[in-house]
């Protein structure tokens, strides 16, 4: 008889070290959805640019306002436009991915992904800027047309590399064809390259967000993203450095932390480390 | 091998297609514009030549992407190459470690503090191209720090690819096999490790300088530097579309050619004929 090898597990170091970063900044993003310790639109002219203090725990910007207020909204705002990107890059990428195991489908999908593939989201988001103007959501869009080639190649490729010759056949004499053979066996490849694939997206998709808001092509004011801190922040920071600091400092821990999931559930590098073993 | 090859070919010409027709569709209507079909790059809303803008941001924009390149290159290179060389053992797990820690940097953070020390502070590398008197600054003087802002995550980026591909060699059956015949390690690394070797390194280097280029142009305006980046910001706020049209092109015909070469130049390097899963 003869029996698919066993999946893969995901890293028990990695995985733990991971959750114990990312689950109170995912908490800390969903806090900041409903509530700021002030209203981040509120601006104090007479308090500009405090140190750390008793009423503004963090201190403030230069317009006033909280700066744990501005931060914790900011990394809202991006873990959520990531987060929707994402979302809306799998729905529509795990679906084509599993199409694309099919002969035809694979080239066509092969052909349209390096369009997207290729095309720096930068570009994107400058057009999409000039035309409607930058926000928050065209970011959105650009970083889930960026994410999408990627889902397709990592779900098809995790169903192929399943499907041996040996189990395909066996698969056959059990009498299944086609897309029933991907279906009892391909799929069980799928969620571990999946979930690397999506956290290492998330942490791609968290830095680009703060980055094209940075240039002024995401979120706009009165709303808050880390990069529209560090612009804002860029003229300030000889007087208030932690305008600048903290948004680097929150961003570094999201990257990191969602990289260690991601690499954790990244199989091929670690089964390399038992080989040597 | 043909097939693959030939299907990233049709997708990379439909790619500069598509992006060719949308800038132009955005910004061809604009007052000022040569035409829709015209390859005329025309003048900026100041009237001086588009051309003059692009080859001023250029001289900026060019040193800083191959310095950073360079830099995060050999840097990550020599991380990933002695980390894959004992996978799984404590040299790899720290290194690795490391390199993660450097891909999780936010490039324009850490540009920041990095002028927030050098310039504001401590006013050792001023920001910009000109000096306290007007005088331009040579290259050197403001492609460093910028240039290493853009090279730390890249840098571990490139580090952990390395290491994986080359982790893959050392442990690959066929450096098994040549062991077992006899080979010492390192002959049997260099005898028939090489090669995949430089496949993974053309790779790491084609994907990434690509990267870095984009990363760039994030980066000029933390450093006050006009470059490419910093005339598509001023293109979008002053609605100067001629110059949005070039630099957009620009950047696409950029991106579009590294990835050209990556996709012709990779199998002829790599030398086996390609799986039907390659990426």
């Amino acid at each position: 008889m003869i029996r698919p090898p066993p999946l893969a597990e995901p890293n028990r170091a990695l995985l733990i070290v991971g959750l114990a970063i990312t689950v109170p900044l995912v908490v800390l993003a969903i806090i900041g959805a409903f509530w700021t310790p002030f209203p981040i639109a509120e601006m104090d002219l007479t308090a500009r640019l405090m140190p750390p203090g008793p009423n503004h725990l963090l201190g403030t910007d230069h317009l006033g306002r909280d700066l744990m207020s501005l931060l914790i909204s900011g990394h809202t705002n991006g873990h959520a436009a990531a987060a929707t990107a994402l979302f809306g890059a799998a729905v529509l990428g795990v679906p084509l991915g599993v199409l694309a195991t099919g002969r035809i489908a694979a080239t066509i999908l092969t052909i349209l992904g390096e369009v997207l593939l290729v095309l720096p989201a930068l570009v994107g988001a400058a057009l999409i800027a000039s035309v409607f103007g930058p926000s928050l959501w065209a970011v959105t869009i650009v970083l889930g047309l960026g994410a999408l080639p990627f889902m397709v190649r990592v779900v098809r490729k995790a169903i192929v590399g399943r499907l041996t010759p040996g189990l395909v056949e066996a698969s056959r004499l059990a009498g299944r064809e086609g897309f029933g053979i991907v279906f009892t066996h391909g799929i069980r490849a799928v969620p571990m390259p999946l979930l690397a694939a999506i956290f290492r997206l998330f942490a791609i998709a968290v830095m680009a967000e703060a980055s094209l808001s940075y240039l002024g092509l995401g979120a706009q004011p009165p709303q808050v993203s880390l990069g529209t801190m560090w612009r804002d922040g860029q003229v300030f920071m000889g007087t208030q450095p932690l305008v600048v600091l903290l948004p680097t400092l929150l961003l570094f821990l999201s990257v990191l932390a969602f990289s260690l999931l991601a690499r954790a559930f990244d199989a091929p590098a670690r089964r390399l480390r038992h080989a040597a073993a | 091998m043909v097939v693959n090859v030939f299907t990233r070919l049709i997708g990379l010409g439909l790619a500069l297609l598509a992006a060719l027709a949308a800038i132009v569709l955005v910004t061809g209507l604009a007052p000022g514009a040569a035409g829709v079909f015209s390859f005329d790059p025309g003048s900026a809303i100041d009237g001086t030549p588009v051309i003059e803008n692009l080859s001023t941001a250029l001289a900026i924009t060019v040193p800083l992407t191959v310095t950073a390149f360079l830099i995060a290159f050999v840097l990550g290179a020599a991380i990933g190459l002695m980390a894959g060389l004992t996978p799984g053992a404590t040299a790899d797990r720290l290194l690795s470690a490391k390199a993660l820690v450097l891909t999780a940097l936010p490039p324009l953070g850490i540009g920041l503090i990095l002028v927030l020390v050098f310039s504001v502070l401590f006013d050792l590398v001023p920001t910009g191209i000109v000096g306290p008197n007007g005088e331009a600054l040579p290259a050197i003087r403001w492609v460093m720090l910028p240039a290493l802002a853009i090279a730390l995550p890249v840098a571990g980026s490139i580090a952990l690819a390395v290491r994986d591909g080359f982790a893959a060699i050392v442990t690959a059956p066929h450096v098994a096999a040549a062991r077992a015949r006899g080979m010492r390690r390192r002959e049997a690394l260099l005898r028939h490790g090489m090669r995949p070797l430089l496949a993974v390194l053309f790779r790491v280097a084609a994907v990434n300088l690509s990267y870095v280029f984009v990363v760039s142009l994030f980066m000029e305006p933390a450093f006050f530097l006009p470059g490419i980046g910093r005339l598509l910001l001023s293109a979008l706020v002053e609605n100067d579309n001629m110059v949005l049209r070039a630099v957009l092109m620009l950047i696409v015909v950029v991106v579009i050619a590294l990835r050209l070469v990556h996709v012709l130049l990779a199998p002829l390097i790599d030398g086996r004929p390609a799986p039907a899963e390659a990426s």
